[in-house]
């Protein structure tokens, strides 16, 4: 038996700190191949550079949507997604009524028929319409109508009336291209109705898309709208059962294209030399094995970035695309067949054939199985960038009042009687909350509590179903002992907005809210009005809702 | 233009104005687009397009006027801006990628241009010349990364050694206990032993582990 020798290899440092050694200084020529030789740039591998790539896949397309459970409607990229599916039209409020009516007004004037104005101004008074008559609070309301009451058509009332008081030809045609002009700007309606893909019940959208998926089969994903209302890849599941149909299977197309290596601003640079951005601090990366997003993305970039490749793909916007090879011809001539990341058998039953671990992303995911994906890519036909976002019109938060195990929802803002955001506070410092008192000849009154405001609305928690103890929260009303009335007469304090009073209900005294919705923190549920560009060019107006967290 | 009104806070004030001044008898005089730059028969900007070529290209400015008359080309005017922004009309192809994983060789060009000079007497080129002088050159680029001191002092390697095992600091800096590597070396192979010989002679730069 041999003695058996001990090596020993130690760091030995030259200078105190290690400043000048990171400053990477630039020597002569020779001290370039050295560093080269000591980061591995000469060492030989048996591998290739890609040159370009072929992709042969399948292209399908999103064909109709509609809201939960309800029949399919048609959809050939004609508008937004979220345009459709939040299609909540204007509040007709006394502003567009008197828009409306001036535009009538120019169009009769450009048809020189201008002694004709007076008469529909009759015939249409502003302050006729109850529907659009602002309450007594609402100032704003009262000083624009009391600048426009019968100077104005009520241009609402002319666009619903089935019959108007046309005499002339020319004028029913006036009518006619009038009605067209409101319908392209606001939409078929100008009503008060909710979208019918909101349920008021879970305040969200309730969304369903249906395709033919890329290998011909049908296929229906249940669609969950972001936080601003927008449709990602990620907002869609495929649900379980899909409906029967035979649809064609559609042509299969092929793409050359090059490839580059995977960057993203911030990335560190593979080789020695390179000026990094000075404001991405690597080392300020903390790691922490609970985030997991963050751990992948420095392993990524740190150390599997070189071998990772992209070829850009243009996709057209509200369809699937499933890839069905990918083959990769490299510098020498060689070729290569890349295999999809989620059929790559991997994990304990690998041999048999079955699928345990295979990672992905991007895909979408297959409700009722076992963490299994679709093999296609969607890209929905949401305008995301392209969309502007007005005012918040109107905002409830709902809150929870422990002590007394209720909720209440505040309307926070509302809308105006001339469609401008008006503080909830401010409608209820107009009413002057008189508290029911027993008269007496008593020198002081002590006041044992004050008054709810108007604008908080209570929810009661009750239960709905005895064996499974769910409990929802049921709109209930506060009561008000108004002016005029007597002591023992009251009126209950109804909600003045359009989130508290969904027109969607069988009852519509009858509201109630998934308790689940509201949580500690409290939600806050608000209107806005959006609109956007489409693809052919169109313009869509429409009234948004957003919930969020918070503000309890 | 009513649609913005909805959206634009400063359009929306604008509106009500209108509103107000439509009631008062004195209408505001239909408005007049201006486009930029100008081509001839271009449809204006905001309107629907029926196919796709017939997309507005990007880069257009679209001025919408309230003027009783229209400004004479030539001369400078002034007016209240009222409202501007930027709109996006969405493409009707979004692109997209496909990443995929793919052994990419990691060597590199090198970063100096050698300029190798035929050696003395030699009239022609051959193969083994031209792949002497790249070994040279990069056994030379290894000799170039080691530390200038421990050649310049003129001290052989023994000395080195002694000085270590003394305890009698070479430099002047405390030598590092740990982190260090302590390797074991048997002839026999009796126990796992990495060699370093060929790490020091040859090409090959790998450290031939556990053999």
């Amino acid at each position: 038996m041999a003695r058996t020798w001990w090596n020993r290899l130690e760091p030995r440092p030259r200078s105190a700190d290690t400043t000048r050694s990171l400053e990477a200084r630039v020597h002569d020529p020779l001290w370039f191949l050295t560093r080269q030789w000591q980061v591995g740039e000469f060492q030989g591998e048996d591998a290739a550079s890609p040159a370009w790539v072929q992709i042969a896949g399948l292209f399908s397309a999103i064909d109709g949507w509609s809201p939960s459970g309800a029949e399919s409607k048609p959809f050939a990229n004609q508008a937004p997604l979220e345009a459709l599916v939040e299609s909540e039209p204007c509040t007709p409020d006394l502003a567009t009524a008197v828009e409306l009516g001036q535009r009538f007004e120019a169009m009769l004037t450009e048809a020189q028929l201008e002694r004709e104005i007076v008469r529909y101004r009759r015939h249409y008074p502003l302050a006729a319409d109850k529907a659009l008559a602002p309450q007594e609070e609402d100032l704003e309301a009262v000083c624009f109508l009391r600048v426009c009451a019968g100077r104005a058509i009520n241009g609402i009332a002319l666009y619903r009336d089935k019959k108007p008081p046309t005499v002339t030809k020319s004028e029913i045609q006036l009518l006619e291209k009038f009605r067209d002009w409101v319908r392209s700007v606001y939409g078929e309606a100008l009503t008060t109705s909710d979208a019918p893909a909101w349920r008021p019940e879970r305040l969200e959208y309730g969304v369903e898309v249906a395709a033919t998926t890329p290998h011909g089969a049908r296929a229906r994903f249940t669609a969950h709208p972001g936080c601003n209302g927008q449709f990602d890849w990620y907002a869609f599941d495929q649900q379980h059962e899909n409906p029967p149909g035979n649809p064609e299977v559609p042509e299969p197309f092929r793409r050359s294209l090059l490839p580059a290596h995977v960057r993203f601003t911030g990335m560190p640079n593979a080789r020695w030399w390179q000026f990094e951005n000075g404001r991405m601090n690597i080392s300020k990366i903390e790691d922490d094995p609970r985030e997991l997003a963050k751990m992948a993305v420095s392993d990524f970039m740190l150390i599997q970035s070189n071998d990772w490749f992209m070829v850009p793909f243009t996709q057209p916007v509200g369809s699937l695309c499933a890839i069905d090879s990918l083959l990769v011809h490299d510098v020498f001539g060689g070729n290569t067949l890349i295999e999809r990341a989620d059929r790559k058998r991997c994990g304990p039953h690998a041999e048999e054939g079955e699928i345990t671990e295979s990672w992905t992303m991007f895909s979408t995911t297959l409700q009722g199985t076992n963490n299994r994906v679709a093999d296609f890519f969607i890209l929905p036909p949401s305008a995301v960038n392209a969309t502007q976002d007005g005012q918040v019109l109107e905002e409830v938060r709902f809150m929870r009042d422990e002590m007394a195990n209720m909720v209440w929802a505040i309307e926070h803002t509302l809308e105006n009687g001339i469609g401008m955001p008006w503080a909830g506070h401010e409608r209820s410092l107009t009413k002057a909350i008189r508290e029911a008192l027993p008269h007496s000849d008593a020198p002081l009154a002590y006041r044992l509590q004050n008054g709810v405001p108007e604008h908080w609305i209570p929810f009661l928690p009750v239960r709905t179903d005895e064996m499974l103890n769910e409990v929802a929260l049921e709109r209930a009303a506060m009561l008000r002992y108004g002016e005029g009335l007597d002591e023992k007469e009251y009126e209950l304090v109804r909600p003045c907005g359009r989130i508290l009073r969904p027109t969607g209900l069988s009852d519509p005294d009858l509201y109630q809210v998934h308790e689940e919705e509201v949580s500690r923190a409290g939600t806050r549920v608000s209107r806005l009005i959006r609109r956007s560009r489409w693809i052919d060019g169109s313009t869509h107006l429409w009234v948004a809702r957003r919930k969020s967290a918070g503000g309890g | 233009m009513a649609q913005a009104a909805r959206v634009r806070k400063p359009l929306g004030e604008w509106r009500r104005l209108m509103l107000y001044a439509g009631t008062q008898g004195s209408p505001f005089a239909a408005p007049r687009v201006l486009q930029l730059p100008f081509r001839h028969n271009n449809p204006w900007v905001a309107l629907e397009f029926d196919s796709p070529k017939k997309r507005p290209p990007a880069g257009q400015l679209s001025l919408v006027l309230h003027s009783p008359e229209l400004p004479a080309a030539k001369e400078p005017w002034a007016g209240l801006l009222v409202d501007e922004w930027v709109e996006l009309i969405p493409n009707a192809e979004e692109d997209a990628g496909v990443v995929f994983h793919y052994d990419s060789p990691g060597t590199e060009a090198p970063h100096a241009v050698l300029i190798a000079v035929p050696p003395d007497g030699t009239e022609s080129w051959d193969g083994g010349t031209l792949l002497e002088i790249l070994e040279q050159t990069f056994d030379l680029a290894r000799v170039r990364g080691s530390d200038g001191e421990y050649y310049t002092s003129g001290m052989e390697d023994d000395t080195i050694q002694q000085d270590l095992y003394s305890g009698n600091a070479l430099f002047d800096l405390p030598i590092p206990f740990l982190p260090m590597i302590c390797i074991a070396e048997n002839a026999e192979g009796d126990q796992i032993s990495p060699t370093f010989e060929g790490c020091l002679e040859n090409d090959d730069s790998t450290v031939a582990e556990e053999e």
